[in-house]
């Protein structure tokens, strides 16, 4: 993938959450090869672990390997390295198998929006962002343009949406800026198209040297997914 | 944090000094043993058993918890930069059905990165049969060697206590409302030659409070698929931590916990624990 000025949202640089669809995509791919006969795959967890020099990467390459398989599901590991071969993040996925149709891979597309192109990462995902009390709450709902095949929302970008919001929620006046070194997330519940996704930020400790945040992602009330971010300063 | 430890002697300001191998109290307390070093990774074997448990369940990850401390932090500290050595700031492991049928375990660990800032290490645990049973990882920062007081003597090491792993750990659990509550006091058999309590025990303790908070009647069993810890203070000898396990989402084949550990009020770590169906 390409990364540059995009990765970022409100001037703050998004590392780990601009890779979530890459991981998304390179771990799955992987695992869908080692699926059992008559299933396909759902994610139950992602995680990306980051190095400081992803944030000067103009180009990735992901490569996945699956570490494990077995009757339930699958385990595979990619790494990423930028276009000097630097390893810049490892990312992860656990899967599930279940029954081909549980996906339906078929349904129709809605026509394709315009995309946008331009703009940070709150702006591509067309996201909102408030505050409520101390949480931060990133808004968005889901559309073609954020969806797989089977229209609903990818997994990549609900990592994308809580690394936004996390990192808004770390950004404290007069304090050191952190950036995203790990995110973890587990998914409960898929998002559906046209769905309305809030992702709530709770700092759960913001020091000097160290920042870790809880999003929680719902629709109408139901967790879809939840994510554990750890931040370090920015070297 | 989790502060390694070291011993008085060998130069350690030089990062090429290999880490002196102590085996202190959890070590013992977890069956690790056979710690050996290379240029950039470690290697370290445990045995499992009966008490790799709680109430009769195995216990996965929580009871490898004090073994990935070990080899991923001598392998981290291989890439320290001069003059430091290293806390570490998040130890993860995923692990695989066959962890808790294993009875003895390999972990290796390979630096995979390093900067002035730290360092990040992947580690594979494999049982008796060279099956891969977990995979790991510790990122690590590095903090100036003069702050953490290297002088130490060799630890005395007490009785090692018998039963499940709450009963090693010398903790009690409670429900507080919706929450369930493991409690602990800091001691020796818990703790590093430095005398501050060694990260693989909170990853036990938070294991086993999650395990507990999980475990809902007329509800499929789960167990640890996942841990991620994030160590924010040190626990000193003889604090009481407290590890509060608040269930995020308990489905029939899905569970997701938040533990976070504290003393005195103030957080020493904060813990997320993916759980998923068993076998």
């Amino acid at each position: 993938m390409d990364y540059g000025a995009w990765a970022s949202d409100a001037g703050r640089p998004i590392g780990a959450g601009a890779l979530g669809v890459l991981v998304d995509n390179a771990t799955g791919y992987g695992l869908v090869t080692a699926r059992q006969p008559g299933t396909w795959t759902i994610s139950t967890e992602i995680t990306v672990d980051v190095f400081p020099e992803l944030l000067g990467a103009t180009n990735l390459v992901a490569e996945s390997s699956v570490d494990h398989i077995d009757a339930v599901g699958g385990f595979a590991t990619a790494r990423i390295s930028d276009q000097n071969g630097t390893l810049v993040a490892i990312g992860t996925q656990r899967c599930r198998w279940v029954p081909f149709g549980h996906t339906d891979m078929n349904r129709e597309s809605s026509p394709t929006p315009a995309v946008p192109t331009e703009g940070d990462l709150r702006t591509l995902l067309g996201a909102t962002l408030r505050t409520d009390g101390e949480d931060h709450v990133l808004s968005l709902t889901s559309r073609h343009e954020l969806e797989n095949p089977s229209r609903i929302m990818h997994g990549g970008i609900s990592i994308t949406a809580a690394d936004v919001v996390a990192t808004a929620a770390l950004a404290v006046d007069g304090m050191p800026p952190l950036a995203t070194a790990s995110l973890r997330i587990g998914y409960t519940r898929a998002v559906m198209d046209g769905d309305l996704v809030e992702y709530r930020a709770v700092t759960k400790h913001r020091g000097r040297g160290l920042g870790i945040v809880e999003v929680t992602a719902s629709v109408a009330g139901k967790t879809t997914a939840i994510v554990h971010i750890v931040a370090n300063p920015l070297s | 944090m989790n502060h390694s430890a070291v011993s008085a002697g060998p130069d350690l300001n030089d990062p090429s000094t290999p880490s002196p191998i102590l085996y202190t109290g959890p070590e013992r307390l977890f069956r690790v043993r056979d710690i050996s070093l290379g240029e950039t990774s470690a290697t370290v074997e445990m045995d499992r058993g009966d008490w790799s448990s709680f109430e009769g369940r195995p216990i996965g990850a929580g009871a490898i918890g004090v073994l990935v401390d070990n080899v991923t932090s001598y392998a981290v500290v291989t890439a320290r930069q001069p003059r430091t050595w290293f806390v570490s700031t998040e130890i993860t492991i995923d692990t695989f059905p066959e962890l808790l049928s294993a009875t003895t375990l390999r972990a290796e660990a390979q630096v995979v990165h390093g900067d002035s800032i730290g360092g990040f290490v992947t580690a594979t645990v494999v049982d008796q049969n060279e099956q891969l049973v977990a995979v790991a990882t510790q990122r690590a920062r590095w903090v100036p060697l003069a702050t953490l007081g290297m002088t130490l003597e060799p630890p005395t090491i007490p009785d090692l206590p018998q039963g499940d792993l709450l009963e090693m750990l010398g903790a009690t659990l409670r429900t507080d409302g919706a929450d369930t509550v493991l409690s602990l006091d800091s001691h020796e058999l818990l703790e590093n030659a430095q005398h501050t309590m060694k990260g693989g025990i909170s990853i036990a303790a938070a294991d086993v409070a999650a395990t507990a908070a999980l475990s809902v009647e007329g509800m499929p069993p789960l167990a640890t698929a996942s841990l991620r810890i994030g160590y924010t203070r040190a626990v000193l000898d003889g604090n009481a931590v407290e590890y509060r396990a608040v269930t995020k989402h308990r489905g029939r084949s899905l569970g997701i916990v938040e533990v976070t550990a504290s003393v005195a009020g103030k957080t020493t770590a904060v813990i997320h624990i993916v759980a998923n169906p068993l076998g």
